[in-house]
């Protein structure tokens, strides 16, 4: 598509380009160097500074924090699909009894900020007598939103399906569950597998949320760190930088799978964006 | 409940904050996402790329982590503002990220044939992008981005760490003092709620007004 | 197909994998090595064991030694105070080995599983019986003391103020009147200012280290935080200078459940226990004693505040 919108550069336009980008490429290095020298020039890329991050505790102190991120981001995850499918699927009901509850869930839990219901299950579910454990204080919360952002994709996807896909399955002697969980629901997952799993990266950010809740994840893991060794930007740096390789290989799963699972697209498929981090 | 209405004030004045910084930071990010989109699919390959990674990089922090690095990194490289200013920047950078995503698949959705009519007429690559196919692509992407505005409006309560008193460090501040979390907390999170609602609202009504028979 | 049923395969025995490991660890956040591995040695060595009699059928402390594990709520986070080192994922500081301290008085043995609680949790986390104590810089108010029983005070702090070294105007709480003051969220200071100083600006950050950087960025002219932890920030950071006494008073209290006046009872037995025999000594001086010069201060009195 992008193609279309311009003509291949000539061999003028091709040499524009390419001085405009050596230029561009130097100016930007130049203010790199500028900004990389203000910071050694402030002492924050003195040796020892950065030399408790080439020491095992800290990282194993961190990569800690960093599975129990993933173990928090893989249960909730897993928690949210299924209610999603099934919020999905209650909303595409015939049955208007269905599908106004799950419209309602989905519509109301969207606008409320996962940290509210962290707060909700935090302070208001003691009180009637249901206290999770720690783990759970910070997985049902992410697990309740993530499941409205889920349905919506599954929504998507299912409606993304050519109706004369159910329409000859039906054809076929299939029931109505049978054409959705043989014929429909398939060709949905491919379709949005690449946003579930952009949506899992959200998720898997959303986890820093454990903080509240006191749940050691890799942010939480981090601040204890720089309270330890009082090198805040060091140790923030370090934590981010492990979130970009963590959720870029992600992302770059997401691509694999775009790619060989959905098999770059077939006629009638659209994409079908993220719909909430 | 009393704990609530006895610090109507300074709530108040957190969720005007969080208004000012929804507001200013929504339209910086829309800005940023143009500019971003623009490049994604524009002529000059090393534009595509600086613009691929930027919301490949943008995307795959948390929010929380990069409010940290720039409040307290930026000077250290000499770059310093106060702290709204920092964290409505960094807010627009991240959300913007995220609304380029949401025009590109935009994009993607326009038939080929519009961009080659647009050609055919003997459009630029600049005027057939917005004359022909952003406004398309804006109509079909109301949805994801008034998604992303519920989104940056919850997402400013993490400049909270950072220094900026909006509405949930006003409630934390009151909490502090009265101890008393479930009213508090429940008011704030209605506050967003009724944000959000009203985002909803009216990308509803955009999307019914600019929807198009096909 | 084939390809993609095997991609859902795989990705359902992860999940089912990692759910059960879930089941398995669901004190997920209880942190690893958190319990006392030096069996009492050190500044323990010397503390107090409860008399059988003491532990009354059907009460807290019975609970717990059957349990044999005390769960305090308290921090990682706090450098003196409850602060997790994590070379050897020990919690280490005053409030901390208090904890310990209590957990050997009632099992035996300094077991203790620190729940890392927020200052917006605390109330909730006793309530419904999360964690049997808090150990957390916990100030006894009255407005608290409807929510949570406090023993204690355990130990008595105050507010300081510190500034970039060569700042001059400011030698006391009244001189932050129209400057722009750092504190930390959630901490003491913010109301102490606001009824000091009340055209002062106070901006808030997350941590202890986020304050002391953003002092030296110049976001503020001034850090009001507890004299401790400003002591130990001027020892790591000689940019730091502490410019007031101490000028308010903040009795730390040990937060309990609500109404549970046998258990405070018996903590406050305690907690004169190792005031008298010097352990609440020893373990002042190896946490806070390392960046205050002096001998430990006296405790103050128990029960000597409203609230507890």
């Amino acid at each position: 598509m992008s193609t279309l919108l311009f003509d291949e550069p000539g061999p003028r336009a091709r040499r524009r380009i390419r001085l405009a980008t050596i230029a561009g490429v130097l100016v930007l290095l130049a203010l790199l160097a500028l900004a990389v020298r203000q910071f050694a020039a402030n002492g924050q890329l003195a040796a020892e500074r950065w030399q408790p991050y080439a020491t095992w505790p800290m990282w194993r102190y961190l990569l800690g924090g960093l599975w129990s991120t993933a173990l928090a981001a893989v249960v909730s995850a897993a928690l949210a699909m299924a209610g999603g499918i099934a919020l999905a699927l209650g909303r595409l009901s015939r049955r208007r009894w269905v599908r106004f509850p799950s419209a309602a869930y989905v519509e109301a839990v969207r606008t409320i900020p996962a940290l509210l219901l962290v707060y909700l299950v935090l302070f208001a579910l003691p009180r009637y007598g249901l206290d999770l454990p720690l783990f759970w204080k910070l997985v049902v919360p992410l697990a309740v939103s993530n499941a409205a952002a889920f349905a919506e994709i599954f929504r998507a996807g299912i409606m993304s399906v050519e109706r004369g896909q159910g329409e000859a399955a039906l054809a076929l002697g299939l029931t109505h569950a049978q054409s959705m969980r043989l014929v429909v629901l398939p060709q949905a997952a491919r379709r949005v597998l690449p946003s579930i799993v952009s949506q899992s990266v959200g998720l898997l950010k959303d986890t820093s949320l454990g903080f509240v809740v006191s749940y050691t994840e890799l942010l939480y893991s981090g601040k204890v760190l720089a309270n330890y060794n009082g090198l805040l930007i060091q140790t923030y740096i370090v934590v981010a930088l492990v979130y970009l390789v963590v959720n870029a290989s992600l992302s770059a799963l997401a691509r694999f799978l775009d790619r060989s699972v959905a098999g770059g697209g077939g006629p009638g498929r659209r994409k079908i964006t993220r719909v909430r981090r | 409940m009393s704990a609530l209405f006895d610090h109507l004030p300074e709530l108040w004045q957190g969720l005007v904050v969080t208004l000012q910084m929804t507001v200013v930071s929504f339209a910086g990010a829309v800005v940023v996402g143009l500019v971003i989109v623009a490049m994604r699919v524009g002529p000059v390959p090393v534009l595509r790329a600086v613009a691929t990674v930027y919301v490949e990089v943008l995307q795959n922090l948390p929010l929380l982590v990069l409010l940290v690095l720039a409040v307290f990194g930026l000077p250290e490289i000499g770059l310093e503002a106060g702290l709204t200013t920092t964290a409505v920047v960094v807010i627009a950078l991240y959300e913007g990220a995220y609304i380029a995503e949401a025009l590109r698949s935009g994009v993607n959705a326009i038939s080929a044939g519009q961009g080659e009519a647009a050609r055919a007429l003997g459009l630029t690559f600049g005027q057939s992008l917005r004359h022909v196919i952003l406004p398309q692509a804006l109509r079909t992407v109301v949805q994801p981005i008034g998604n992303i505005f519920i989104a940056l409006t919850m997402n400013t309560s993490l400049a909270a760490a950072v220094g900026v008193v909006e509405l949930t460090a006003a409630a934390n501040r009151v909490n502090l003092l009265e101890a008393q979390p479930i009213p508090i907390f429940v008011g704030a999170g209605l506050a967003y709620a009724a944000i959000a609602a009203c985002a909803g609202f009216v990308t509803g009504r955009l999307e019914r007004r600019l929807a198009v028979a096909r | 197909m084939v390809s993609i049923k095997r991609v859902a395969a795989v990705a359902a025995v992860a999940m089912a994998g990692l759910t059960a490991c879930a089941g398995t660890d669901s004190a997920g956040s209880a942190v690893p090595g958190a319990a006392a591995s030096d069996g009492g040695g050190g500044v323990l060595a010397k503390a107090p064991v409860a008399a059988a009699a003491d532990i009354l059928p059907g009460s807290t402390m019975e609970k717990i030694k059957k349990r044999g594990e005390l769960i305090v709520g308290g921090s990682l986070d706090a450098p003196l105070l409850s602060q997790q080192n994590p070379v050897t994922g020990e919690v280490e500081g005053f409030d901390a080995d208090l904890g310990k301290a209590l957990a050997k008085y009632i099992i035996g043995q300094p077991k203790v599983k620190i729940v890392n609680s927020a200052s917006e949790t605390r109330e909730a986390l006793l309530s419904n019986g999360t964690v049997d104590v808090v150990f957390q810089t916990y100030t006894i108010t009255p407005e608290r003391a409807k929510q949570v029983s406090f023993a204690g005070p355990y130990y008595s702090s105050g507010l300081s103020i510190a500034v970039k070294k060569g700042t001059t105007g400011i030698s006391s709480p009244q001189d932050l009147n129209g400057k722009t003051v750092i504190a930390g969220a959630n901490t003491p200071a913010i109301p102490a200012i606001k009824k000091l100083a009340p055209q002062a600006k106070i901006i808030t950050f997350g941590g202890d280290p986020e304050c002391v950087q953003a002092l030296e960025q110049g976001r503020g002219v001034a850090y009001v935080q507890d004299e401790t932890l400003l002591a130990a920030d001027a020892q790591k950071d000689p940019q730091l200078q502490i410019v007031t006494q101490p000028f308010t008073q903040d009795p730390y209290g040990i937060g309990l459940k609500h109404g549970d006046d046998q258990f405070k009872k018996f903590v406050n037995d305690w907690l004169r226990k190792i005031e008298a025999n010097g352990v609440w000594q020893d373990i002042w001086k190896n946490s806070l004693g390392t960046v205050v010069q002096g001998e430990p201060p006296t405790p103050p009195e128990i029960g000597s505040v409203p609230g507890s």
